[in-house]
């Protein structure tokens, strides 16, 4: 098993500035996960909801990406 | 009338199945993208052979798993994935998508469909690599495959499990062979499956087209990957074939698998190699291309009664180059497989077709399953077949010879013409019998030479036109009897007789004095 490198800050995808109570819990998961700092982008193309990536891995919970799976499901 | 309510339930009911988990993916970043491979950092727990999906909805293989990096080979979008874009780990290999409704079907390596029709709902998924049936779960291969060509099903009998290399330069008819043996399985309860490696399109279309106008596209599927799909996808496509195969096969199955051709499939993989800069060896092959092809036929296996009594057969294909076997690809597939078909340019372009060379064609394991009948008669053919060739080297000297050799010689090569046979014309198995008994008995003295081939096929017409009984009274898996050959041999002779005026014309044109002494009819 190889130890993870856990980089100090987080990458934060959203579509528009969140509020104080979102950043704080966003803060909160951030530091369950060994991360110290967050760093924002704005991305107004995922509609809505948070992209967190912390080094390797990646929280997607983008409307953009539910979109898209719901599409899949329903077609396929 | 539509039902707008129902179409809207139904969509409510996929929408909910619809798992919403933002789910915890291990991704990494594009460093180098050129020539369909990428490397990538990060995706530090990704697998080998891993499917990784990379953004934009391309699909990618690891292959070369690194201290800081992954290689991978990209299945498409070459040319449309960016540096820095993110590529996600799908903790799964590459999986086929398998059932019956891919029979009838023309599909992609990767499952999907191309030939147009509809969307192919799969009841299950494969992984495409996959380990071989163990020794224990293997049975003996013990019912033959009939090819329905007299040269092959006589003397390198192929049976059910087995898997037998078709060699030869290009444009002898190796695919025909191929060809011919998924149209002889028409009601026969074998599924086929014929993967296309590099071909051409305008090759492969011509033989879909042939399987779809003689029905056998009713229990074929056609896995294809073209000469302009990327490498990936070529290396990819004999093992999704197999996939696909092992789905039939453990379904207690019998199955017939055609890999046209595995030469290209090494070149592909010798791209890819290269390309990710493994080590070149001979013929600059990588080191593992041995076990690239070992590994995919020994999933070829008659499966034990126990484990359900299914067979995969394969038939790879090689292509030379002037002839040479003792090439790398070449020899390595012939160590591999359980016997080869040899076919000779030489032999094509002088006429023999199939240009099967019976003396370094062998089949090391299909004699067993041999059907007793064509067994028994068989035997002998072999044998005479080699003293002709022998004795037809002496004939170039054109020194005179007597009338045993001139015998030997007329009939060996008469043999040879009846071993002939037009493409897309498959004889059954009483056919071959009753063509074999006739061909080595005293009869063919009384046919000219170059009328076999139309005597033959005169000859099924007639039996089956006057003399059906007798075909249905053939047991194949028996031995013959005096009795039935007598009966075959006297049905010949009266077909001779019948056809008397045919032949006379052609006696007094070009027949040698000594031919027509011999013949009993040519008052």
């Amino acid at each position: 098993m190889t130890t993870k490198r856990c980089p100090a800050r987080a990458r934060i995808i959203v579509a528009r500035k969140p509020d104080a109570e979102t950043e704080s819990q966003i803060l909160e998961f951030i530091h369950s996960r060994g991360c110290e700092t967050a760093v924002y982008e704005i991305d107004e193309s995922i509609l809505g909801g948070i992209i967190i990536h912390i080094g390797d891995t990646v929280f997607d919970g983008s409307v953009k990406t539910r979109l898209e799976k719901i599409k899949h499901g329903v077609i396929a | 009338m539509i039902d707008v309510k129902a179409i809207g339930k139904s969509i409510v009911v996929k929408i909910n199945a619809v798992q919403d988990v933002s789910a915890e993916r291990a991704c990494g970043t594009i460093l180098y993208s050129g020539d369909g491979i990428i490397k990538i950092s990060g995706l530090q727990d990704v697998k080998y052979n891993e499917l990784l999906e990379v953004q934009g909805g391309y699909r990618a293989l690891a292959l070369n798993l690194e201290q800081d990096c992954v290689g991978a080979v990209l299945f498409s979008g070459e040319d449309k994935v960016r540096l820095g874009d993110l590529v996600y780990s799908t903790g799964q290999t590459v999986q086929m998508p398998v059932g019956e409704m891919f029979l009838g079907r023309i599909v992609s390596p990767l499952g999907e469909p191309l030939d147009g029709l509809a969307e192919i709902k799969p009841a299950e998924y494969r992984p495409v690599e996959f380990p071989a049936p163990a020794i224990m779960d293997r049975g003996k291969v013990n019912k033959p495959l009939q090819t329905g060509i007299l040269a092959i099903d006589s003397m390198i009998p192929i049976g059910r499990g087995q898997r037998e290399l078709i060699i030869g330069d290009r444009q002898t008819g190796k695919s025909a062979i191929a060809i011919d043996t998924i149209l002889n399985q028409k009601g026969e309860n074998v599924i086929c499956i014929y993967v296309a490696i590099g071909q051409k399109a305008s090759s492969l279309a011509k033989t879909i087209n042939t399987l779809r106008s003689s029905g056998a596209m009713e229990y074929t599927c056609v896995v294809c990957s073209t000469a302009d799909d990327d490498a990936p996808l070529q290396y990819l496509a004999p093992y999704s074939g197999c996939a696909l195969a092992e789905y039939f096969m453990y379904a207690g199955k019998d199955v017939l698998i055609i890999y046209d051709d595995l030469s290209k499939h090494a070149v592909a993989y010798r791209t890819m190699s290269l390309l990710l800069k493994r080590p070149a060896g001979r013929e600059a092959y990588p080191g593992d291309v041995f076990y690239l092809h070992s590994r995919l036929l020994e999933r070829a296996a008659k499966l034990s009664e126990e484990k359900g009594g299914g067979s995969i057969t394969a038939l790879p294909i090689v292509e030379t180059l002037a002839g040479d076997i003792s090439a790398y690809i070449p020899t390595n597939v012939i160590s591999i497989t359980d016997g080869q078909i040899y076919l000779e340019s030489e032999l094509f372009n002088s006429g023999v077709r199939p240009a099967v060379n019976v003396g370094l064609s062998v089949s090391r394991v299909g004699g067993s399953a041999q059907r007793t009948a064509i067994r028994q008669i068989a035997g002998q053919l072999r044998i005479n077949l080699a003293q002709y060739r022998e004795l037809a080297i002496f004939m170039q000297f054109g020194s005179d010879l007597d009338s045993q050799t001139q015998k030997i010689l007329s009939r060996g090569a008469k043999i040879t013409d009846t071993l002939k046979q037009r493409q897309y014309l498959n004889y059954s198995v009483r056919e071959m019998i009753v063509l074999l008994i006739v061909s080595q008995s005293e009869l063919v003295d009384q046919i000219p030479e170059k009328k076999i081939t139309s005597y033959n096929e005169g000859l099924l017409d007639y039996i089956h036109a006057n003399h059906e009984d007798i075909l249905s009274e053939l047991d194949p898996d028996a031995k013959i009897t005096d009795d039935i050959r007598n009966k075959i041999l006297s049905v010949a002779e009266d077909y001779i007789n019948c056809s008397v005026g045919d032949h006379a014309e052609s006696l007094n044109g070009n027949l040698e004095g000594e031919e027509l002494e011999n013949s009993s009819f040519a008052q």
